[in-house]
């Protein structure tokens, strides 16, 4: 009742939903102001592909390095943007070059995604690699080489976050199609 | 009130239940009732999408015959229970006036109770000692509580219902170790849960965020607002609550 009363002594989901709600926002403002109206279907798609990524990249930034699966978010979303930055560029140099050139080259070397540095080993642990673990290993991310404590753990943590995300972007819909 | 029916139907279950379960499991009584009230939505869309995990995902015979290699070879109490929740996706999902049965997440009562008496005793038991103690209780639990319509009726409520607790409460690994540890054959079902819950949960943002693709081109966004938007209807439920428990 009293102003005074913090939300974390309530419920830390709160926080994490303010700050979710918070950089979403500020995400969504970004995309807007780049891309308007969109008209295709497929405008429209790679539209609703980036707010996606935002909004995993904003869950991920309000938990922070804590959490791997949170790492692992944001590892990729970095690496896309690196990526995606490195094929720009190579192709703009492709359209005003038309010979090969050694930046093009570097650039296509960059692009090659770096390989896992810890495979699998499905050979050595078949109990843990089969079945419904694998399934959850594949869902939650950057939780392919965990041991199962763990992986409960950060299952655990990752539904927590992803609860709070549905929610604020919940609110968020209601809000824009009311007003 | 469902919810209030349901927070009754969790106490009855916490009282007749092993000491560790009720003693450290839910430290706030009165706080599961802010669980029910606070809008869990994604529950509410889960239990929609329940349905259609329901005929997919029960293969999962095989795999506690393999986790367990002390189990004598229960084909049949496996494909058993493989069938009888096979069977309850027709079942509706509204949350009934709870049996004392029904909160019983990894027991998965579908009545075979002797059978799982058996399985329950030489099952592996990875986790804590602790749980031996309950180990007895809980036997004595499932061979009378248990009750073979209603059982396979609440297999989606039950394990529903109580996964959203274990995930808001802050003890999540304990808990989560603890059931799983415990009872080998609900381990399975318990993953697939889990597995389903977090599948809807990415498909709800999938959703959400096409949803908000097509209706926002609008450029001028009030944080502030829909924050303090937020906030009221927050505080709204709040005190709802408040005045619910007092």
């Amino acid at each position: 009742m009293s102003p005074s009363q913090q939300p974390s002594s309530h419920n830390p989901t709160c926080l994490i939903k303010n700050r979710f709600a918070h950089r979403f926002v500020r995400a969504l403002n970004n995309l807007n102001i780049k891309n308007r109206s969109p008209h295709d279907e497929n405008q429209i798609y790679r539209r609703s592909h980036r707010v996606k990524i935002a909004a995993y990249a904003a869950m991920a930034s309000v938990v922070g390095s804590k959490r791997a699966w949170s790492r692992a978010v944001l590892w990729k979303v970095r690496n896309r943007s690196r990526n995606q930055g490195l094929l720009v560029s190579s192709r703009r140099k492709r359209v005003d070059c038309k010979s090969k050139t050694s930046n093009d080259h570097h650039a296509k070397v960059s692009v090659v995604r770096r390989r896992n540095p810890n495979p699998k080993r499905e050979d050595l642990d078949p109990f843990r690699y089969s079945g419904q673990e694998l399934k959850l290993r594949k869902l939650v991310p950057g939780a392919a080489t965990m041991d199962s404590c763990c992986l409960m753990d950060e299952t655990a943590d990752y539904i927590k976050c992803l609860a709070a995300q549905v929610e604020v972007m919940k609110t968020l819909v209601d809000f824009y199609t009311t007003t | 009130m469902a919810s209030s029916e349901d927070n009754n139907g969790r106490e009855m279950g916490f009282q007749q239940r092993g000491e560790i379960s009720s003693g450290s499991m839910f430290p706030n009584k009165s706080s599961g009732g802010n669980l029910f009230g606070s809008g869990w939505d994604p529950i509410e869309n889960y239990s929609g999408l329940l349905q259609h995990y329901q005929s997919g995902s029960f293969g999962n015979g095989g795999f506690s015959e393999m986790v367990n290699p002390f189990m004598n070879p229960n084909p049949e109490c496996s494909v058993q229970r493989v069938s009888e929740s096979a069977s309850s996706p027709d079942r509706s999902d509204k949350r009934r006036a709870p049996h004392s049965s029904t909160f019983n997440p990894i027991k998965n009562v579908n009545g075979q109770d002797e059978k799982k008496q058996k399985t329950h005793s030489r099952g592996k038991q990875i986790g804590k000692q602790a749980k031996d103690n309950s180990d007895s209780g809980k036997e004595d639990y499932i061979h009378v509580r248990a009750k073979r319509g209603q059982a396979t009726n609440s297999h989606s409520l039950a394990e529903r219902v109580p996964i959203s607790l274990f995930f808001r409460l802050e003890k999540l690994r304990f808990f989560f170790l603890s059931f799983l540890n415990d009872h080998i054959t609900g381990k399975a079902v318990m993953l697939d849960e889990i597995i389903n819950y977090v599948q809807s949960l990415q498909q709800q943002v999938e959703f959400l965020s096409m949803k908000l693709a097509t209706v926002n081109p609008e450029l001028n966004i009030d944080i502030d607002h829909i924050l303090s938007k937020d906030k009221k209807k927050k505080k709204k439920k709040k005190k709802k609550k408040k005045k619910m428990t007092h």
